[in-house]
């Protein structure tokens, strides 16, 4: 592991590259792990507080999931870009949303290379 | 030609976590209607608890009326499970109850979850989240929907949100529903350009109305015969099958 200190957001979004659509005070907290999924279901049922979440699903429901799920960030991968209502509702309630052009397979990998456990 | 009338399959009522707190049995009644629709669907998310008082209120409307659920797979797919006894559709609640995650709703997040009896009176809330997916396959819950004497009909299947082609991207071979629902969004002959394996495919048109002024929305024309057979729900079920295979859009 390349660092003692957990990984926060602001840094892997440094490292990434990731381009930001709603910013937050959030952005210094410490990441607690990764989920990848593109069903709302799964991430509802399985996201952990400070969970960064990697997916290619756009629509403001996205938000109501992450709120439920207490997840510090969505990373929107493929090259996908966020809807303008998720890009309000995320602004609403303090949600972190980047995007990458890279795969969410790249993504994944890459959280984990810098050391998201 | 035979005399058609405008049918919706798919409304819901203040139960579901996304409906309007005006979705209140009467209310939904008075609006079908009003617009003319002869036969409509009430469902909610996961559970079927406003069923009786929808079914209770509709002795006083020109409405036939079908009840029951908006089942999530755990796909990710919507299907519909409607009853002509409410009571059927809560077994079927019962059922689904023990297949969904123990989250809890959150109002601020979701929306209100509200029982109504059948003069719209709130009665409580359902405090679990609606909104969750059962772990049940599409197959699964097609087979407990037909167990219970009732009608299946995957839900929008046309949409990116829950909709079984976008998700899926083609329909399971094995699965035995009694139609497919397209959205308002798209038109029947619409869907079947898009996806020709839905040409020999009984589809419906719903509005999925959450809000009073969206009942209607889309509907399906179907005859006036099927709208007042005095047939239970699945043999009506199959009769719209075989109706909406030939009528198209």
């Amino acid at each position: 592991m390349p660092d003692e200190a957990p990984v926060t957001v602001a840094q892997a979004a440094g490292q990434l590259g990731l381009s930001a659509y709603a910013a937050g005070e959030a952005i210094d907290s410490a990441i607690t792990g990764a989920v990848v999924s593109d069903l709302l279901s799964y991430v509802m049922a399985n996201g952990k507080r400070g969970n960064v979440w990697v997916t290619i699903q756009t629509h403001s429901n996205i938000i109501a999931v992450a709120a439920l799920a207490g997840l510090s960030a969505i990373v929107i991968a493929g090259g996908f870009e966020p809807a303008d209502d998720t890009v309000a509702r995320a602004e609403e309630e303090g949600i972190l949303v980047f995007a990458s052009a890279e795969t969410a397979y790249t993504v994944a990998g890459k959280l984990w290379e810098i050391g998201v456990r | 030609m035979a005399d058609r009338v405008p049918a919706d399959l798919h409304v819901h009522t203040a139960l579901s976590p996304c409906g309007g707190d005006e979705m209140k049995p009467a209310e939904i009644l008075l609006t079908a209607e009003q617009r003319g629709i002869r036969v409509l669907g009430v469902v909610d998310h996961s559970t079927a608890q406003n069923g009786w008082a929808v079914a209770e209120a509709a002795q006083a409307f020109e409405v036939r009326v079908f009840v029951g659920l908006e089942i999530e797979s755990a796909e990710g797919v919507h299907m519909l499970a409607l009853f002509d006894d409410a009571r059927a559709g809560m077994d079927l609640d019962a059922l689904v109850a023990a297949h969904l995650p123990p989250l809890r709703n959150r109002p601020d997040l979701f929306g209100e979850q509200f029982l109504l009896d059948e003069w719209g009176e709130v009665l409580g809330t359902d405090e679990r989240l609606l909104a969750a997916a059962t772990d049940l396959s599409l197959e699964e819950i097609a087979g407990m929907t037909a167990a219970h004497g009732g009608m299946s009909i995957p839900a929008h299947i046309d949409r990116t949100v829950n909709g079984l082609l976008p998700l899926l991207g083609f329909v399971p071979p094995a699965l035995r529903v009694d139609a497919f629902e397209v959205s308002r969004h798209m038109t029947r002959a619409e869907a079947r350009v898009r996806w020709p394996e839905l040409a020999e495919r009984p589809l419906v048109a719903g509005s999925d109305a959450h809000y009073l002024d969206e009942i209607g929305a889309a509907y399906t024309w179907i005859s006036a015969d099927l709208a007042e057979a005095p047939v239970g729900v699945r043999e009506w079920g199959q009769r719209l099958a075989r109706e909406m295979t030939s009528f198209g859009d």
